[in-house]
């Protein structure tokens, strides 16, 4: 896993020239955190200062997430292209919602109450080939709990962000993107030791 | 109780408050006047026939939600164990369930188990998403299947529209799948089958389970 973005929206008060965004107002930057104005409306913000591999990932660590109702929320988006194709998947206090936005047109992939979230709470979702999972308190993309996976090939590319749904409150308080690239370094454990080079791993003994 | 996987109609208009979404399995816990009949703290997971009514749900309901749902006469609910092999009575129900519903299913037999089956099936799902998705792209319109144009599983590729052709060249070839089934002469219904032959192969998921 390579983080290739990230933004802890510490600096101004709009999201800076590395996000294109798109739906109601304007994202605002207020304390340190990313939000939307509760005008019931859905807004997404995705990085375009580089260009996502296919597979990517998307983190959000979120703040007073609340809700009077389901399938809204903050969280994040992936393979997005705007306002009308994306990958999304957003939580709030009480439930998540993962779905797909193909021009324009709405599909529920996977919702419930099964997941819900607190401030602190990392919300995460990727896309890798056809399989498109969720995952709650991650770290740096890596581990958390999965909420849910599945299979879908409507979008083959895009860009990773943060998203909104109409939430009633909260707001995101910082926000990384990656790939699945190795990174590059060297790992020593225990008996063998691993260097990695451009995702070839070749174990040696100590 | 035990994943199983249940074949649905797609209810919802595809905005974000009345989405696509499969029939019977959200409440309003999930978004409100989401009518749903099974308990909202049930994990599932769906893939949808593209832009057609028809989607496969993937869950672990307690017995009282599998009852419920597999009892309803718009349901096909696949068997628990998915190893086991079709009956020919089966072979014939599954048939005319799934033809009816423009999926094509004669290429069944009772020598397929009922996860060839599935997969076979969600190979097609797959074809058929970015086919639609790849077709709202072109046409800059939202996305719509062919059976919503009028098509059958018994029309030739040469009498789909240009777009539409083109749509379904263009994703076989994003699929890395050549394109050479794809015939002026060539029905829907083999072209499908063809596709899922390759695209069978991936990993399907449905929550924390793989089929």
């Amino acid at each position: 896993m390579a983080i290739l973005a990230s933004d802890d929206f510490s600096v101004g008060s709009a999201l800076s020239g590395s996000w294109t965004q798109s739906g109601g107002p304007a994202w605002s930057i207020v304390s340190g955190r990313a939000t939307k104005s509760s005008d019931g409306s859905d807004s997404e913000a995705r990085w375009t200062a580089l260009t996502w591999p296919n597979d990517q990932w998307a983190e959000a660590v979120l703040s007073s997430p609340f809700n009077g109702g389901g399938g809204l929320g903050y969280g994040v988006e992936f393979r997005s292209t705007g306002a009308t194709t994306k990958y999304r998947l957003v939580g709030d206090n009480v439930s998540y919602e993962l779905a797909k936005e193909v021009s324009g047109s709405f599909t529920s992939l996977g919702a419930g109450v099964a997941a819900s979230f607190a401030t602190g709470d990392r919300i995460y979702g990727d896309a890798q080939g056809t399989t498109i999972t969720a995952r709650k308190n991650t770290i740096n993309g890596v581990g958390g709990t999965l909420i849910t996976s599945v299979t879908d090939a409507s979008i083959a590319s895009g860009s990773a962000g943060i998203m909104y749904s109409a939430a009633e409150s909260g707001n995101i308080e910082s926000w990384q993107g990656g790939d699945f690239s190795a990174t590059t370094g060297v790992i020593t454990s225990g008996m063998r030791r691993y260097v990695g080079r451009n995702r070839r791993f070749t174990a040696a003994r100590d | 109780m035990a994943f199983r996987l249940y074949v649905v109609p797609v209810v919802g208009v595809g905005t974000r408050l009345d989405p696509r979404r499969p029939k019977y399995f959200q409440s309003d816990a999930n978004g409100v006047g989401r009518t749903g009949i099974i308990d909202p703290a049930a994990l599932y997971s769906s893939m949808d026939y593209g832009s057609d009514p028809q989607m496969i749900v993937g869950a672990d309901l307690s017995a009282a939600d599998d009852t419920t749902v597999a009892g309803k006469a718009d349901v096909f609910a696949l068997p628990f164990n998915l190893d086991v092999n079709l009956t020919q009575q089966q072979v014939n129900q599954t048939r005319t369930r799934f033809e009816s519903s423009n999926i094509p299913a004669g290429w069944l037999s009772t020598a397929d188990t009922w996860r060839n089956m599935a997969r076979g099936v969600l190979g097609m799902f797959l074809f058929e998403q970015r086919a639609d998705a790849t077709y709202a792209q072109l046409s800059g319109s939202a996305p719509t299947s062919i059976f919503m144009d009028g098509a059958t599983l018994d029309s030739t590729f040469g009498s789909l529209s240009a777009t539409r052709q083109q749509a379904w060249l263009n994703a076989a070839t994003s699929f890395n799948i050549p394109t050479d089934s794809m015939t002026p002469t060539a029905t829907v219904r083999t072209i499908l089958r063809t596709m899922a032959d390759t695209l069978q192969d991936v990993p399907f998921h449905f929550g924390v389970f793989m089929v």
